[in-house]
């Protein structure tokens, strides 16, 4: 496959408008996370915030790691999020909401193709 | 009961009889009773065949205006017509049949203020005959008593000067829309007896909290009771004032004729989050409930729900009372609820307890320059209707960022439990100033000794701003509307207050839902029978959009319910724009009615003479500080003819 990309990886780029979301929800989660724990709160927004920059950039520049990562940080999240309020679906939805649909459109074939 | 009933029409005198019957099926007080129970004895509409309720009618009180404030009134039905009164000071009377119009009054010009009203007050003359033997009173937002012909609605001549009294009488200056009164006053041993709304943290000195009761023919002056100065209960001497910046008696009363008492639920004596200035007469009357003899206006007793208040947790909620079979003995009991979510049950002779009262030890470190009490009341013996306390994983938000913006803005606050003080650092106060439990209150059910309670879990966040902070940032006494997001100025203490409901930059809750519930207790055995979340979520959603979504989620409420004979529940409340009909037994749902606004306001239930067919009725008017639409609808509902 990678042979032969040369025209096929012009139609198939990293998907950076994805990954530039997953920077700026991981930027302002990070640094709002960072205060909440120098203010005694939960690490959970300021550790998934970092990753979500770090997803962000490797998504960037194409590399399949950065969907892997991302897996990872939705799967953290499920399971802080149950560890916090069980299975109460109006207490979840801010919690797995928002990082679950975005799961979802990396799965999307349009979005995996531009993956190395 | 029917049986009996039945026997009783064949044999006495068919004009009797018929009275009789219609007695049962009127609605003559704010909770239709004097003791305000808000249970109904009528049992046509019941759980087998609620789903067949149908609308009847709908009356517009004032089409084509531009609303400024939320209609929540709790119409009376009388003979064969239901009475009301508006926002914008109309009494109108309705045919109880059809909706149809009979008469309207309106305040003498200008008409340029309004004010909440949540009932007008029925009298019936003793051997009264003619124009006025039957009559309504209501108030202005002028703070104007007024007596109208029930029949024409034309003021009674006899009464007062051209059938109005002015209640500024005594009160010193009043500015426009610092005291009106907004509860429909009670009647008891021939006196109109009512308190006042009075404008909350403008400054110190506000108009005075006096009660006071008219003769209900006359209107001449009968007693006052005036908190800060309890022994005297004339009217001052000219040139002086009741007196000034006193606890005040907004929410309803309730009075009970055999024993001659009335009962008065009291308020702060505002400014409401920081109270060094207060005297001790107003600490011994603020948030306490009061019995005052009806003919002299002398205290009997008082029970106070919360020492030094700082919270704004006035008692808002009407006192219901209601026989309680303890030991197979009917005691006569006072049931206060609370906007703190505790439900205090009392011995409505003495004023003392009969469910377990524990002071508790709550948080310390007041503000500067003021105290806090060490201990306040906890009502043990009856389930507590706060729910649980806050901690940052009950945050809540649509999203993960408004949800972290929760998060970190209750780091930053103090919050040490219930009746956490507050401060200049920020504080969270929960339940918050809408309750607990709020100007709805409960209903009861005598006969099965059920209570149905709505309350609300939603904090405050609060902050103090130190005065000259708050003269830079402009903040100063002012006429009062609802302003929930602005500082109030609190002038004459050392610091404004900035209060609102906790929400997220999105407009939603910063604390999981559910947010309004609805519970039913045993009270003979004060245990819960059972509880769940009032309203879905299809009429609420960021910003104030509504997500159409019919998930129950318990969304904010502000009313009351009604119990019936029937087994049936009625409730609107909820900012779901919809009236209910739950089971009583059960607390399903069986009957629901798309209202075309919230309907926050209690509904009440009658059998109209002109078909035998009981009806329910609601008024639909939204409310300001939920930020739930306005609306001037009144809707009936009833079973189809057969």
């Amino acid at each position: 496959m990678i042979e032969m990309a040369g025209p096929a990886n012009r139609a198939a780029r990293p998907p950076r408008l994805f990954a530039a979301l997953l920077l700026l929800i991981g930027a302002v989660l990070a640094a709002g996370g960072v205060q909440l724990a120098l203010l005694g709160g939960a690490l959970y927004y300021a550790i998934a915030g970092a990753a979500l920059v770090v997803c962000g950039i490797l998504l960037w520049r194409g590399r399949r790691m950065g969907a892997w990562l991302f897996l990872l940080i939705l799967l953290g999240t499920w399971g802080w999020a149950i560890w916090e309020v069980g299975l109460d679906g109006w207490q979840l939805m801010p919690r797995v909401l928002l990082l679950t649909v975005l799961g979802l459109w990396l799965l999307m074939p349009w979005a995996r193709r531009g993956l190395l | 009961m029917r049986m009996i009933r039945r026997t009783a029409l064949a044999f006495a005198l068919p004009l009797l009889a018929a009275s009789a019957w219609a007695a049962d099926g009127e609605w003559h007080h704010y909770g239709n009773d004097l003791g305000g129970t808000r249970y109904s004895p009528l049992d046509q509409i019941t759980p087998a065949n609620v789903s067949g309720l149908q609308q009847a009618w709908v009356y517009r009180t004032n089409p084509g205006e531009t609303l400024k404030t939320h209609l929540q009134v709790t119409p009376l039905m009388v003979g064969d017509a239901l009475y009301i009164c508006t926002p914008s000071n109309q009494v109108i009377a309705l045919d109880a049949e059809t909706g149809a119009q009979r008469w309207r009054w309106e305040p003498p010009a200008p008409n340029d203020r309004r004010r909440t009203c949540r009932g007008v007050t029925y009298y019936k003359v003793p051997g009264g005959v003619g124009a006025c033997a039957e009559r309504i009173f209501s108030t202005t937002a002028r703070a104007q008593l007024v007596a109208l012909d029930a029949r024409t609605g034309k003021p009674c001549a006899g009464f007062g000067a051209g059938g109005m009294v002015d209640l500024k009488t005594g009160m010193g200056e009043v500015k426009p829309n610092y005291y009106y009164v907004t509860s429909a006053p009670v009647i008891i041993r021939g006196r109109v007896v009512m308190g006042g709304w009075v404008a909350d943290n403008q400054h110190v000195n506000e108009p005075p909290g006096v009660i006071r009761a008219y003769d209900a023919l006359t209107g001449a002056f009968s007693w006052a009771f005036d908190p800060g100065r309890p022994e005297y209960h004339g009217e001052p001497l000219p040139g002086q004032t009741y007196t000034l910046g006193t606890p005040n008696s907004w929410a309803p009363m309730s009075a009970d004729e055999s024993l001659g008492l009335v009962y008065a639920p009291m308020g702060n004596a505002t400014p409401d989050y920081w109270g060094a200035h207060r005297t001790p007469e107003s600490e011994k009357f603020t948030s306490a409930v009061l019995a005052l003899d009806a003919e002299t206006g002398a205290l009997r007793w008082l029970y106070r729900t919360v020492h030094h208040d700082v919270w704004d947790y006035d008692v808002p909620a009407q006192p219901t009372l209601v026989d309680l079979q303890i030991g197979g003995q009917p005691v006569p009991a006072l049931i206060q609820p609370t906007k703190r979510g505790q439900v205090f049950v009392l011995d409505r002779r003495t004023g003392r307890p009969l469910k377990e009262v524990e002071e508790r030890k709550v948080p310390q470190g007041p503000a500067p320059g003021d105290w806090l009490s060490p201990t306040q009341p906890f009502s043990t013996g009856m389930p507590d209707f706060t729910g649980p306390d806050l901690t940052e994983k009950s945050m809540w938000g649509l999203t993960p960022f408004d949800q972290l913006w929760c998060r970190i803005k209750f780091r930053q606050a103090r919050y040490d439990g219930p009746m956490t003080p507050p401060g200049i650092r920020p504080s969270i106060t929960h339940p918050g100033y809408l309750g607990g439990i709020d100007w709805g209150g409960v209903s009861v059910d005598p006969v099965r000794q059920i209570m149905i309670v709505n309350w609300s879990r939603m904090p405050n966040y609060t902050r103090l701003i130190p005065r000259k902070e708050a003269d830079a940032m402009g903040i100063k006494a002012g006429p009062m509307g609802y302003v929930p997001r602005k500082a109030q100025a609190q002038e004459g203490t050392p610091f404004a207050a900035r209060t609102s409901a906790f929400l997220s930059p999105l407009g939603v809750p910063c604390i999981n839902p559910p947010y309004a519930s609805l519970t039913a207790v045993d009270l003979s055995t004060g245990k819960v029978i059972w509880s769940g979340p009032l309203g879905t979520a299809r009429d609420n959603g960021p910003w104030g959009i509504p997500s159409m979504l019919p998930l129950t989620m318990g969304v904010p409420a502000i009313g009351g319910s009604v119990s019936t004979r029937g087994g049936l529940v009625f409730i609107g409340a909820s900012m779901e724009r919809t009236l209910r009909a739950v089971d009583q037994k059960t607390g399903d749902i069986l009957w629901k009615a798309r209202l075309p606004v919230g309907g926050h306001a209690t509904p009440m239930t009658y059998i109209s003479p002109a078909s035998g067919r009981q009806f329910v009725v609601i008024a639909a008017g939204g409310h300001m500080a939920l930020q739930s639409p306005l609306g001037d609808y009144i809707i009936a509902y009833t079973l189809p003819k057969k």
